[in-house]
């Protein structure tokens, strides 16, 4: 039963032919024309996904994951080679594609499942579920262009999540929405692998190394790399850094992750008289602009780490001036998982009895990084002033690193216990 | 798990169909995509349908308002102001806007389904790209809207009928009969059409340039009769020659239904449909790539 379903492609390879008059492209449906030029959008590609399996396909901007996942899913023609394919496909590549924003929810809800291929009972029957799953509550009768991104895209999925389909593609979408709805997208991606194949497109390592069993790295419409998602990403990575070694570069990797650290940025709330410690990371602060954080190195051995494991001895080292007079400066810092949680920080003032002196210097930090979950972290740095307790300079994702780890399958960190004991029924079993 | 091989979604059945392949497959397929997924036509059918007047404070009852306001204003144009020859023929003056009102509900069917199908496709850009969607439905889709329109126009017509004519107007229920290849025909035309239209996007203007004169070398305002005999086997090559003038012989002029004419009109009808169907499947494969 389930040797049947599976989704063979074989040498697949997509052309874009450019032509100057979109007319050509109509009589080259007929007959052979030569295009003004030829783009290979993917060549000479194999992929084989079985039940139980998820595929993950990374790569940059315009590497032709997309390409792969539309080729899949029949909706373009393959230039090269063929796919073969047992059972039905649901192809996510767009949440809310076809959508009307004259219509409500519910009427969204009905023609997109009927997209999918439900008939208007089975709709009916899992229209509750798909109300709960997407949580948007009355908004359901609502026209969706009253809808926010999020409610769109949750109802989006929603109903993606409730169609019978052996075979998912899914293209980039676990990006969206908040906290929340992106667990509960992870988490049906997780269930539906035990009952069908999924093959991912992200080019979130995080999302890649959490869900799938495969991944294949895609440069260039062309295959560099295949096997367990964490040789793939530590391939894909080192790729990325030799490349350029721009911040720009990193941020592209987890383009997800600056965007949410940004909206941690808020705009200042009014002053309270709560003691503003430098460690508070959660206070929202307005830097002066008169100090300078320049740019700030996190190692391990001497060598610059971006893909840690846990239990390293790392040092991050801090290099500011401060541009002013009369400042008594602190330098501190606060490590922040994707979502913009603050994990752990420290500052000058643990190490050196009062603030530094002098107007620029650095500052390094030496400590053992804790085992954390698999995904992206940054350094969120700040440089204060004692005296005025004014912020002169912030440096929100002054180092970004990658935590390749399966030590943790719940909570936000983990420790090597050093010591434990079993007593059961009053008798000591362990040590 | 038992998984039918034709299922839309089977991509095999896209992606691998060998192009311009004639014979059975080429007969049964072109209503594959209606008889496997109605519930998808039925809904999107309704979109479609809804979406023009959807938000208005009216909403479908302008569906019912359009025609009645349209035949108002023809009346007056060409049955008051400009004598038309169906007054001496016609035994009721009010009948006059009626057959007015028989030529410009089938004309206008067909003038819907040709004006809108260069640009359906690319209305529906997210079904060519971002999702798996049988895109031959989408000209079943057109073709059915503005059947439906055509109907609520018909159901009109019959009422007026009965009013008029003060007994109940039985020969109403050719005017289906006659419209059904009509409709298979233009299911093809529509193909063509939007085929092309995704392709080069000058033939949705070009239409709107036409479609005026296709109303005027249109027997709609005059009977095929006033028509010289010189020109008048060039109006039996126009589609709704046949249609129109079938149409109003039946409701107001006690005619009985020319089945030869009728045969062969089906005949053509089937030809264009087929035809149709060939080019769009040969045509489609390229959509994502122009969209």
């Amino acid at each position: 039963m389930s040797s049947e379903l599976r989704l063979v492609a074989r040498n697949l390879g997509k052309r874009y032919d450019l032509f100057r008059k979109p007319a050509a492209h109509l009589v080259k449906q007929f007959v052979d024309v030569r295009p003004a030029r030829e783009h290979w959008a993917l060549r000479n590609l194999d992929l084989e996904v079985a039940r139980g399996e998820c595929i993950g396909i990374v790569g940059r901007n315009g590497s032709g994951k997309s390409t792969l996942l539309s080729l899949l899913a029949g909706i373009l023609k393959p230039t090269t080679g063929s796919v073969e394919m047992r059972g039905r496909v649901a192809a996510l590549l767009e949440l809310g594609a076809g959508f009307h924003p004259d219509f409500t929810g519910r009427e969204n809800a009905y023609l997109s499942a009927a997209v999918f291929g439900l008939s208007g009972e089975e709709v009916e029957k899992r229209l509750p579920s798909i109300e709960e799953f997407a949580g948007i509550g009355d908004f359901i009768d609502r026209p969706v262009r009253q809808y926010s991104s999020g409610m769109y895209a949750r109802l989006a999925f929603a109903v993606a999540a409730h169609v019978d389909a052996d075979i998912l593609l899914v293209d980039e979408i676990l990006g969206v929405g908040d906290v929340r709805f992106q667990q509960r997208c992870a988490q049906f991606i997780r269930d539906f692998r035990r009952r069908g194949a999924v093959v991912l497109v992200s080019h979130s390592e995080e999302t890649v190394l959490a869900l799938c069993d495969s991944a294949v790295w895609l440069a260039d419409g062309v295959e560099q790399a295949r096997g367990t998602p964490r040789e793939v990403m530590y391939l894909y990575q080192q790729s990325l850094r030799r490349q350029s070694g721009s911040l720009e570069e990193e941020f592209e990797v987890a383009g997800e992750l600056t965007s949410s650290a940004a909206e941690r940025w808020r705009p200042a709330e009014p002053e309270t008289d709560r003691p503003r410690g430098l460690l508070d990371f959660e206070a929202e602060v307005t830097p002066t602009g008169s100090g300078r954080i320049g740019p700030c190195t996190l190692s391990a051995r001497g060598e610059p780490l971006r893909s840690a494991k846990g239990g390293e001895d790392v040092l991050l080292r801090i290099p500011y001036s401060i541009g002013q007079h009369g400042c008594e400066p602190i330098v501190g810092f606060a490590l922040r998982d994707r979502m913009g949680t603050a994990v752990f920080g420290a500052d000058s003032t643990e190490f050196a009895s009062g603030p530094l002196d002098g107007e620029a210097g650095e500052v390094e930090f030496g400590f053992f990084l804790p085992y954390l979950p698999s995904g992206a972290y940054t350094i969120d740095v700040r440089l204060v002033d004692a005296a005025s307790g004014a912020c002169l300079a912030t440096r929100p994702d002054a180092v970004l690193f990658q935590v390749l780890s399966r030590h943790i399958s719940a909570g936000m960190a983990s420790v090597a216990p050093s010591a434990a004991s079993l007593v059961v029924d009053g008798e000591r079993l362990v040590p | 798990m038992d998984i039918d091989p034709s299922l839309p979604h089977d991509v095999t059945n896209l992606a691998g169909r060998p192009s311009g392949r004639l014979g059975l497959d080429g007969l049964v397929s072109p209503f594959g995509s209606l008889l496997r997924s109605p519930e998808l036509f039925r809904r999107v059918l309704l979109r479609d349908l809804e979406s023009t007047f959807r938000g208005s404070v009216l909403g479908l009852l302008w569906i019912v308002l359009i025609p009645l306001v349209m035949v108002a204003l023809y009346t007056f144009v060409f049955g008051v102001v400009l004598k038309s020859a169906w007054v001496a023929q016609s035994t009721s003056p009010l009948e006059v806007p009626l057959i007015y009102f028989t030529g410009l509900t089938i004309s206008g069917f067909f003038l819907e389904v040709i004006n809108r199908a260069p640009n359906f496709i690319r209305q529906h850009t997210s079904y060519v790209k971002k999702v798996i969607f049988p895109l031959d439905l989408l000209d079943w889709v057109l073709v059915g809207t503005a059947l439906v329109k055509l109907a609520i126009s018909f159901i009109l017509l019959a009422a007026f009928l009965a009013i008029v004519e003060q007994r109940l107007p039985l020969e109403v229920i050719w005017v289906p009969v006659l419209v059904v290849p009509l409709a298979v025909m233009l299911v093809g035309v529509a193909w063509i059409l939007s085929a092309i239209g995704t392709y080069v996007r000058d033939l949705g203007h070009a239409l709107t340039i036409i479609s005026p004169v296709i109303m005027f070398v249109t027997p709609v305002f005059y009977s095929l009769d006033q028509v010289p005999e010189v020109a008048r086997g060039a109006y039996l090559v126009n589609p709704l020659t046949f249609v129109l003038e079938q149409a109003r012989a039946i409701l107001f002029f006690g005619a009985g239904v020319d089945w030869a004419g009728y045969a062969g009109y089906w005949v053509a009808a089937v030809i264009v449909f087929w035809l149709g169907f060939q080019f769009f499947s040969r045509a489609r494969s390229g959509f994502a790539d122009v969209i």
